[in-house]
């Protein structure tokens, strides 16, 4: 076993997380009592698990500054400027309308562990984070829940995943991010009625109503059990349409 | 913990071998028997080890890891198989094993708990995301790199740094 493979197998995150077979493990252990770069490494390892697990806050993404961050970033705030332009000539999203898509927590999709949302192997980190991220959801911890189900899409897109992580976006009040996994959420055939649901409210707390309708016809066309919440939403929308006029 | 021997070199040979040893012995023997035999296996397998150097039983050094890590075996399992019957004692009401820490234990931990997440907190952002994905999630550094867009080897790279900087913390505050 050399260092370089070591690294790149993840072995050492294997080894502090317990999760190597009895073979490897031995072969690893063996090879640390004469390395002591990847002994260094087992010891700062298990130090940082014990850190996390005991109450330091897992860090969000932040901000890198490397020059082609930096121009990124440059980059970013020209579009942003763009969009913020564009978005200064849009009407204002109308209060009642958008209040319609507000998201309580309690109204968050309800999961239920299945087999279509686990990995291929135990050793999936994909789905792995993705679980450990619905425990954080089904704890009400969204913040974490988004940041766990984020990296899980990020190492592997998934359709039925990104319904979660969307509707996680959408309580934590950023319609804009929960966009994207929601379109894609509803490309999974099982879930297309739930995931357009959950994007028309996105698109009300944005002040998109007719996107809001096109995608609320779709869960009503549908007749799934949100197909009633579907009707009663969409009416709600026309009704307050009507009263703010043309 | 080791007991002093007569001649000085020796004596530095052999603190210099427990220095190296002890803190891979220790990960090893974390993994494998109750917290509280942590320290008696550590000092067993350590204390056979300089026995058998000055017997003149090891001969090649470059071949001490190795022969440590099969005492460290050997010792674990008598180990394990001393606790199974302590156990099973233990069931039948004659003989109780202690589960829970001492007091001293939970103390010790707490406070090396706090410096670890002191030292958690010290980190720059990115440091401790990239400690966080890696060591705690446990993703590779090809699937850090897919979660933060760089390359595989920037990660590497990243990591490398970062678990030097929190090993520089650490030192300010705890041996590692």
């Amino acid at each position: 076993m050399r260092c370089e493979e070591i690294h790149d197998r993840g072995i050492i995150q294997g080894y502090v997380a317990g999760r190597l077979d009895d073979r490897e493990r031995e072969t690893f252990e063996e090879h640390f009592f004469g390395c002591d770069e990847c002994h260094e490494a087992v010891e700062v390892a298990t130090a940082v698990r014990e850190g996390f697990a005991s109450g330091a806050r897992a860090p969000g993404p932040g901000i890198a500054r490397s020059r082609r961050v930096v121009l990124a970033a440059a980059a970013v705030l020209l579009i942003a400027a763009a969009v913020g332009f564009y978005e200064l000539l849009r009407p204002a999203p109308d209060p009642r309308i958008a209040a319609l898509g507000t998201l309580e927590r309690a109204e968050l999709p309800p999961y239920l562990p299945s087999p279509a949302f686990r990995g291929p192997t135990e050793a999936d980190s994909a789905a792995r984070l993705f679980e450990t991220g619905m425990e954080a959801y089904v704890e009400g911890d969204l913040e974490e829940a988004a940041e766990l189900l984020q990296s899980s899409l990020a190492l592997e897109p998934h359709a039925g995943r990104s319904l979660y992580l969307g509707s996680a976006l959408l309580a934590l009040g950023d319609p804009r991010a929960a966009l994207q996994p929601l379109e894609l959420a509803s490309t999974h055939p099982a879930l297309t009625e739930r995931s357009r649901y959950y994007l028309a409210r996105a698109y009300l707390q944005l002040g998109r109503a007719e996107e809001a309708l096109e995608a609320l016809t779709v869960v009503e066309e549908g007749g799934a059990e949100l197909a009633q919440e579907a009707r009663r939403l969409a009416d709600m929308v026309r009704q307050a349409m009507e009263d703010r006029g043309p | 913990m080791m007991q002093a021997v007569d001649h000085p070199a020796r004596h530095d040979d052999e603190a210099r071998l427990v220095a190296r040893f002890e803190g891979r012995v220790r990960s090893v023997a974390m993994r494998s028997v109750h917290p509280d035999w942590v320290d008696d296996v550590v000092n067993e397998v350590l204390g056979a080890v300089i026995e058998a150097l000055r017997v003149g039983r090891v001969r090649n050094p470059g071949s001490l890891p190795a022969y440590v890590y099969g005492v460290t075996r050997n010792v674990i399992s008598n180990w394990a198989r001393s606790e199974v019957r302590a156990r099973s004692v233990a069931n039948h009401g004659s003989a109780p094993v202690a589960e829970t820490a001492t007091p001293l234990q939970l103390l010790l931990d707490g406070e090396r708990r706090d410096a670890v997440v002191g030292c958690l907190r010290a980190l720059r952002r990115a440091d401790r995301r990239l400690l966080y994905l890696s060591f705690y999630r446990g993703l590779t550094p090809t699937e850090v790199a897919k979660v933060l867009d760089i390359t595989p080897n920037v990660a590497r790279q990243r990591l490398w740094r970062a678990r030097k900087r929190f090993k520089e913390k650490w030192r300010g505050r705890h041996a590692l």
